[in-house]
């Protein structure tokens, strides 16, 4: 005996299957079903069923956004969530059900955080401005939903107030604007760099570590010991060098300027620097010549002698094995 | 006279008196030490002049002006170029942190001394910038130099609760800016937080009244600022900062709020302001700890003031009847979780489940009510967690909660944690349980719905026990947290 199975029955059993395989963790397995589920769903005469086909496209889309984790996905699991009764109470496996209406902007916001490149300090240097503004965009918008949460935030692993969030975007196009211009405006990235810190305060601690690092040199303007100019910001537009600075010198001439002399090094200029190194690099790379040439000469003799000698030798055996 | 400890200008000293105290750090100067210590700038000051100017400009003060324009523009700008970047560098760099009481700030490492060495300085050439634009330029570098030393030392004193001190250097910050366009916005941002300080000062006078609508007009002053800077900042008064600045000022709402209460009440108000003095310690702890945002504070000092207001009558609160001396705060976590279960066809399946977290971490060992059974070793599968021991209990509790009041001699701890924090308790409970489970759980997430107070005997100093067989055993004496509760 065939026993066929109801439309209805096929619909709750392809749902079942769906949260089912949700909740094992197979989500690939969920959005097949629940794409399953929507086929029997759009094709059914059963007003009843064929009005859940919007609920379970939305399901299907929804968890292949968690899956891939694109905008793309996410902006098309909010487009389908957008068509649903806002006040639809929906089961995302969440503590709290939130409703379609909640849900949709939630959706959107996350494919704004998900188009975003992931912020590395040790990398930012390598981003330019279009993924400064584009942190710019998404950071005001997020600041617009003030200091609530994100109803996906265990899904999403982000816990953080949307504002904090918003405000951290702001503070890394800061970094990225000012390292930048580090070099050539030192003054204007002290601005970026103080408006980032300010961005920053619930920021991992290694970035507001480096905000402040880059903070505390550039802000230090000081004197080029060699050429007397005018320079700032430490380790980019100067260095300090060791040099022999005793008690005298310190007294009479540390005074000169702040940050003149610091821990027994003097401040030198990128241009005097740089100077003082190639020129020192060119006299190295010629006496290295000089005595890789007088080295080579020395060596062609040797070998000439050798030649000569081995030459010698070798008559020297014939002679003795003539005998 | 300068103090010789933050080179901050002293007070006139009374005929007679060898000591003289500043107003802006609380170094007690001797008048000695104060007078050599002006003397030694005034002889530091002239040797700089000396080596800046010829000793022809240095000894007349009636120059003609183009004369002195020349003198400003080829002798003292180019120095002053430096100094003037470096303390703008700093004035930025302390404004682009908060200025709060609480959370108190840490001690920054500088001394303000070199600031004021710095201003004083500029000060000396004043006479030589003439034209406009030179008469700006060293304006503005007193500018910076002062209130880079001013917010150094209302810094040091904020991390002392030292709100006089403080308040004193963020009004004569204040004094020393110009009303001019430029410095608007800045003004506003320093006047706030003056509100704030006085607000405290006010407090600490027990003027509970006054207190607290001097804290009213600090908000409303953040939220007029914050429409005022909308999304142009300047550096120094950022929206970033001023929202943090505007969550302090709204914890100092809800502090003096719960101080007024228990004025009116006929109590100690300054027992709330030590109880946020003693707690800002456990706050830090929490924060580096946790990593938990400043937000936290605000929810926590909320939860205070409806403490306040349930330990003087009002029903704010949720409590659990019954007696005990002692009562903690509990947050209700709703948690959900989705698992594997079968052996053979392996299907998934979800629970739910009430958790208690005590808000009093560190000092409760195990915060997260141990509904599962971890600890004593009897956790039944995941889907039979109703079998669980403290199942009940907890889904017990939370619905016997009644909107009440606490008794005015019955000590309560305020909650340390907010509820963000307690459902990150609670995610790391089921992690502990997952591990019980080899991993068998896909996937957790709570929700804190509610804040009960349970009350609590003490068993012995570090074990207290409630009448419906609840129990929270403590990681320090009793008597060591009785500052924490009131």
């Amino acid at each position: 005996m065939i026993f066929f199975k109801s439309e209805r029955e096929k619909f709750e059993d392809e749902l079942n299957k769906a949260f089912s395989d949700r909740n094992k963790g197979n989500i690939e397995g969920a959005v097949k079903h629940f794409l399953n589920a929507y086929e029997i769903a759009s094709k059914s005469n059963d007003p009843e069923i064929n009005r859940r086909a919007g609920e379970t496209i939305f399901y299907a889309t929804f968890y292949d956004a968690l899956l891939k984790k694109t905008p793309e996905a996410f902006s098309k699991a909010a487009e389908q969530c957008r068509k649903l009764d806002p006040a639809l109470p929906l089961d995302i496996g969440i503590a709290a059900k939130p409703t379609a209406g909640e849900l949709a902007r939630d959706l959107e916001l996350a494919s704004m955080i998900f188009s975003l490149p992931r912020f590395n300090i040790n990398e930012a240097v390598k981003m330019d401005e279009s993924i400064a503004q584009k942190y710019e965009e998404v950071g005001n918008i997020l600041l617009g939903e003030g200091s609530r949460r994100l109803i996906l935030e265990d899904l999403l692993n982000i816990h953080d107030p949307l504002s904090s969030v918003g405000f951290r975007l702001l503070g890394y196009a800061r970094i990225i604007r000012a390292l930048k211009i580090e070099a050539d405006n030192p003054s204007k990235a002290v601005e970026l760099y103080s408006e980032a810190m300010a961005y920053l305060q619930q920021a991992p601690p290694e970035v507001r570590s480096f905000v402040n690092d880059k903070l505390g040199k550039l802000s230090k303007t000081t004197k080029c010991w060699v050429c007397h100019r005018e320079i700032q910001g430490e380790e980019i537009n100067y260095i300090y060098m060791p040099a022999s600075v005793n008690n005298y010198i310190r007294e009479k001439y540390g005074g000169e300027a702040s940050f003149l002399i610091a821990d027994g090094k003097i401040a030198v200029c990128r241009v005097c620097y740089t100077m003082v190194y190639n020129l020192s690099d060119a006299l190295a790379k010629r006496y290295y010549e000089l005595a890789m040439k007088a080295l080579q000469e020395v060596e062609a003799r040797l070998n000439a002698r050798i030649s000569s000698l081995e030459v010698r030798v070798s008559a020297i055996r014939v002679q003795v094995g003539r005998r | 006279m300068r103090c010789t400890n933050c080179g901050a200008p002293l007070p006139k000293p009374q005929q007679g008196e060898e000591w003289v105290r500043c107003e802006y750090c609380g170094f007690l100067n001797k008048i000695v030490d104060a007078t050599r210590y002006i003397e030694k700038l005034r002889g530091e000051l002239e040797k700089w002049i000396r080596e800046l100017l010829p000793s022809t400009a240095v000894s007349t003060t009636v120059a003609d002006i183009a004369a002195r324009h020349q003198i400003f523009q080829s002798l003292i700008k180019p120095k002053l170029l430096m100094t003037r970047a470096n303390v703008r560098a700093k004035y930025l760099q302390y404004l682009s942190n908060p200025v709060t009481p609480v959370p108190p700030p840490t001690p920054p490492g500088e001394e303000p001394r070199a600031f004021f060495e710095e201003a004083l300085r500029v000060q000396a050439v004043k006479d030589f910038a003439v034209s406009e634009e030179d008469s700006r330029f060293v304006s503005e570098t007193i500018i910076y130099g002062n209130t880079a030393g001013y917010l150094l030392n209302a810094l040091r004193a904020l991390s002392k609760y030292d709100v006089k001190s403080a308040l004193k250097n963020i009004e004569e910050a204040l004094s020393e800016i110009p009303d001019d366009p430029g410095f608007t916005l800045v003004k506003q941002r320093l006047s706030s937080i003056k509100t704030m300080l006085a607000s405290l000062e006010q407090l600490y006078a027990r003027n509970t009244s006054a207190a607290l609508d001097l804290a009213k007009t600090g908000v409303d002053q953040y939220a007029l600022l914050l429409e005022r800077v909308g999304s142009s900042p300047i550096p120094e008064v950022n929206r970033g900062i001023l929202e943090v600045e505007k969550m302090a000022a709204e914890s100092i709402y809800n502090l003096s709020d719960a101080a007024h209460k228990f004025f009116t009440a006929g109590r100690d108000p300054l027992e709330i302001v030590r109880w946020v003095e003693a707690y800002m310690s456990v706050f830090k702890w929490l924060r580096d700890t946790y990593k938990r945002p400043i937000q936290d504070l605000l929810e926590i000092m909320v939860n205070l003031k409806k403490l306040a207001y349930g330990k003087t009558g009002s029903p704010e609160v949720n409590v659990l009847p019954g007696r005990g001396g002692f009562y903690v705060p509990f947050y209700v976590v709703e948690c959900r979780f989705s698992f594997v279960k079968g052996i053979v066809f392996r299907k998934g399946g979800e629970s739910r489940l009430t958790v208690l977290v005590a808000s009093i971490p560190p000092y409760a060992e195990n915060p997260v009510l141990d509904v599962l059974g971890l600890y004593t070793g009897r956790t039944p599968p995941p889907e039979k967690i109703e079998e669980a021991p403290g199942y009940s209990l907890a889904k017990d509790i939370a619905s016997s909660a009644r909107v009440s009041s606490i008794p005015g001699e019955a000590r309560a701890f305020p909650p340390f944690i907010s509820s963000v924090l307690a459902e990150k308790l609670v995610d790391g409970y089921i992690e502990a349980v997952n591990n019980k489970y080899r991993g068998k759980i896909t996937f957790a997430s709570s929700q804190a719905v509610g804040l009960v107070y349970i009350p609590f005997n003490t068993l012995d100093q570090k074990t207290l026990v409630n009448e419906k067989g609840l129990g929270v055993r403590l990681t320090t004496e009793l008597n060591n947290l009785l500052k924490l509760t009131i």
